[in-house]
């Protein structure tokens, strides 16, 4: 035994060493001291049957890339406070469902744009209830499945999809060996693909091992900062969906053509997809079109792409809308020719990644607006 | 390839400076030339500004402008009688390549280091055993300083920065926070090479002393990277005469010496104004330090004031954003639109938090003293050298520090 005191004596310091940065790292946590001391990022995402990856539920922590935010997972796995299943009588029920710019990890809740948007839908007499079902990287195939069991369990009035226009104007046939993509099926029918169900990572993520990880991810603050320091393989819990959204836009060629008479089969999918709940019910729904400006030179290319698609969305459901987003926000700022980038960014980064104060509250704008009129028009 | 060429030929030219100050003279030019070209050709040849080098992708040899410094000292210093030559190439290369220091200093003095590399084979395990925890600390104390402080400013400074400060506070806070991120960063590397260094048995000297606690410029500059002061001082100051002689041959002197120590920072007029900016300083100071010593805290008032406001040039990427911060901090016109909200708690906590960086400064003075040596001398065993390394091995964990280099590494 006392050969081995050395040892244990060296261990017990390594023990101890490591406790006292677990609890430096939890007391930083304490409020104002986590919007400059050193933290670690929550892990906020797991493997999901569905969509690959979404939010793990009841989750809480904070958010450091791009900026800082405290941020908590509800009961449901959507980012925001719980909610009722079904809604209370007399609310109406919005669900808002896109990718990261939509799920605004960067700002606490009360400043992302569907919590304001809620607040200005409500100040006008309108008891509206906004849910956040954003996913960082979430393609067209990731929010179709995502509408099909989340938003329905959530049984909204109205559901507004913010899309990549890329996504609907390109709509190639993508790679679901990560999360659902629209594939060529068997007898080469196009179909939402789930081959990611199959892969390794998934499966350990989904099971025993993936427990203890996140057990151990939910417990401690050091298991979050190796887990954040080596974000490949195992630990690679989203499949880097920002990594994979920019390689798409990347690749992604301009264009700007869409005719809703000569649809190719992927269009059609996206389309049929977004347009029937899984028990044959539809829901009402506003698509807005993200990105458009960049895709289409002329505000007349952009007007005629959004009439083509309003046409092939209308012949599947009764009360829809389409937006042009960019144009949109564009008449809510100042200026013959508003620079949008303006609305991206924080700090020195201003132009560049998610939605800064500014953003959030012109989107919250245009949301509410939106929301109002599509009552109006659709009571 | 560089270094290598360096090496050979001051080595090579160590046995030759002694017959002849030609020789001297001749590799003093080589390592200058070599510096010039790496670091300041653009500067010179097309008369540009120079690189933000807070931002900008620089591509210079990493720590060039140390071991240039460190071995032209060697030189004089071999020239002047005052250290022998070292006959081995690989001491040599040891005593410029000495990894800890390398890259940012401290700058040492071949009459204090190479008698310690000789040393080096006859160091005994015994010999280091109540060195291995205080050495340590020093390690975790300066990646305390830079990945929990200076990392931890490095983003505010950034920012109020890159976008410009729309109001004085904001103004005001950039300068205050930079010269607390500057002074962790660069304090921290420096800690964590002499505690690298005495974990081989090397004592490399103390870089800085809390230098925010000067009653005077002169005092900053024996608190304020250290090594490279002595180095200016001694190779440059006194031979150029120092303070001799009538008052404006004193002044020239010292705007010449500041303003090159300026300029070794990097190709930037903000460099070379901040260089004579300390330069016009301490002349200043010279004349009416005396009253300002009657009067309690003045000294130190008025020193720390002139210190924030000089890094401003240095930290700015241009003189022009640099004067516009300036009439921005006096409550002139914006130079962006980066405003930091002052309002309510908010006020409250920054303030408290500026503060308390200068709490946290007084209260590492008292971290240096003998009681604390003494102490960690007495429990160093393997328990609390346990502790410190899963420190040293968590804080290493925790950045991104491609995201944050070390400042001086541009240097």
């Amino acid at each position: 035994m006392k050969r081995f005191r050395p040892l244990l004596l060296f261990c017990t310091g390594l023990i101890v060493g490591t406790i006292l940065m677990e609890g430096i790292l939890r007391m930083n946590e304490v409020w104002p001291l986590w919007k400059v001391a050193t933290v670690a990022q929550a892990s906020f995402y797991g493997p999901d049957w569905d969509t690959g990856y979404s939010h793990r539920p009841d989750r809480d922590g904070l958010w450091l890339t791009e900026n800082r935010a405290w941020r908590h997972v509800n009961k449901t796995g959507q980012l925001g406070p719980d909610y009722s299943i079904p809604p209370m009588p007399g609310t109406l029920r919005v669900a808002v469902v896109g990718d990261s710019i939509v799920e605004s990890l960067q700002v606490a809740d009360e400043d992302t744009f569907i919590r304001k948007s809620e607040h200005l839908l409500r100040h006008d007499k309108i008891h509206a209830e906004v849910l956040n079902f954003g996913l960082s990287g979430a393609s067209a195939a990731v929010s179709a499945a995502r509408i099909d069991h989340a938003v329905f369990s959530a049984s909204p009035d109205l559901i507004v999809l913010l899309l990549k226009s890329p996504e609907l104007l390109l709509a190639r046939v993508g790679d679901d060996s990560a999360f659902p993509a629209y594939i060529s099926g068997s007898s080469n029918e196009i179909v939402r693909g789930t081959e990611f169900r199959q892969g390794r990572g998934f499966q350990l993520r989904s099971g025993i091992l993936g427990s203890v990880l996140y057990w151990l991810l939910d417990h401690s603050r050091l298991a979050n900062i190796l887990n954040n320091r080596k974000n490949v393989g195992f630990f690679n819990e989203v499949s880097n969906p920002q990594n994979n959204e920019v390689s798409t836009a990347a690749a992604a060629p301009q264009t700007c053509a869409f005719n809703h008479k000569t649809m190719s089969p992927v269009q059609q999918a996206i389309l049929d997809d977004l347009s029937y709940y899984p028990d044959g019910s539809q829901p009402r729904l506003i698509l807005a079109l993200t990105g458009l400006s960049t895709q289409c030179d002329s505000l007349t290319e952009r007007q005629t792409i959004i009439e083509e698609v309003y046409k092939a969305l209308s012949k599947r459901l009764p009360d829809v809308s389409v937006l042009d987003l960019d144009a949109v926000l564009s008449t809510h700022m100042a200026g013959p020719e508003p620079d949008l980038s303006v609305l991206h960014g924080f700090g020195r980064n201003l132009g560049t990644g998610h939605l800064n104060k500014r953003g959030h509250n012109l989107y919250a704008a245009v949301l509410t607006d939106a929301i109002q009129r599509f009552i109006e028009q659709h009571p | 390839m560089i270094v290598t060429t360096l090496l050979v030929f001051n080595f090579l030219f160590s046995f030759l400076v002694t017959k002849s100050k030609l020789y001297l003279a001749f590799i003093i030019l080589v390592n200058i030339l070599v510096l010039f070209i790496f670091k300041y050709e653009s500067f010179f040849i097309s008369g540009v500004a120079g690189y933000d080098l807070f931002t900008a992708d620089i591509i210079i040899p990493l720590g060039i402008s140390f071991y240039v410094f460190q071995m032209t000292g060697y030189q004089i210093d071999l020239a002047k009688g005052r250290c022998s030559v070292q006959r081995d190439p690989i001491r040599f290369v040891i005593f410029v390549m000495f990894f800890p220091q390398l890259i940012a200093g401290p700058i040492v003095r071949a009459q204090n280091f190479m008698p310690q590399i000789d040393n080096l084979a006859r160091i005994r395990k015994r010999s280091l055993k109540s060195t291995m925890l205080p050495s340590l600390a020093l390690i975790l104390l300066g990646l305390v300083k830079k990945i929990y402080f200076a990392d931890s400013l490095a983003p505010h400074v950034n920012d109020i920065f890159a976008r410009g400060p729309e109001d004085a506070q904001t103004a005001i806070l950039g300068a205050w926070l930079f010269a607390f991120q500057i002074y962790f960063d660069f304090s921290g590397y420096s800690d964590m090479a002499v505690g690298m260094a005495r974990l081989f048995g090397i004592r490399l000297p103390m870089n800085f002393f809390q230098p925010y606690l000067s009653r005077s410029p002169r005092e900053f500059w024996q608190r304020w990277h250290v090594t490279l002061s002595q180095w200016i001082l001694n190779y440059l100051y006194l031979p150029l005469g120092g303070n001799k002689g009538p008052w404006a041959r004193a002044f020239a002197v010292l705007l010449i010496t500041m303003g090159l120590a300026g300029l070794w920072h990097g190709a930037n007029w903000t460099f070379i104004i901040w260089g004579l900016g300390w330069g016009l300083v301490v002349f200043l100071y010279r004349q009416i330090g005396q009253y300002l010593a009657t009067i309690p805290l003045a000294g130190w008032l008025v020193t720390f004031s002139l210190t924030l406001g000089l890094w401003v040039f240095f930290r700015s990427p241009d003189l022009h954003f640099a004067l516009s911060y300036f009439q921005t901090m006096g409550g002139g016109a914006p130079t962006g639109d980066w405003a930091v909200s002052f309002n309510g708690w908010n006020g409250i906590f920054i303030i408290m938090g500026c503060l308390s960086l200068l709490i946290l400064h007084f209260a590492e003075s008292k971290l240096f003293r003998a009681p604390v040596a003494r102490i960690l001398a007495r429990r160093d065993g393997l328990f609390w050298q346990g502790v410190v390394i899963a420190l040293i091995l968590w804080l290493v964990l925790l950045p991104d520090l491609n995201g944050n280099p070390f400042i001086y590494f541009r240097f």
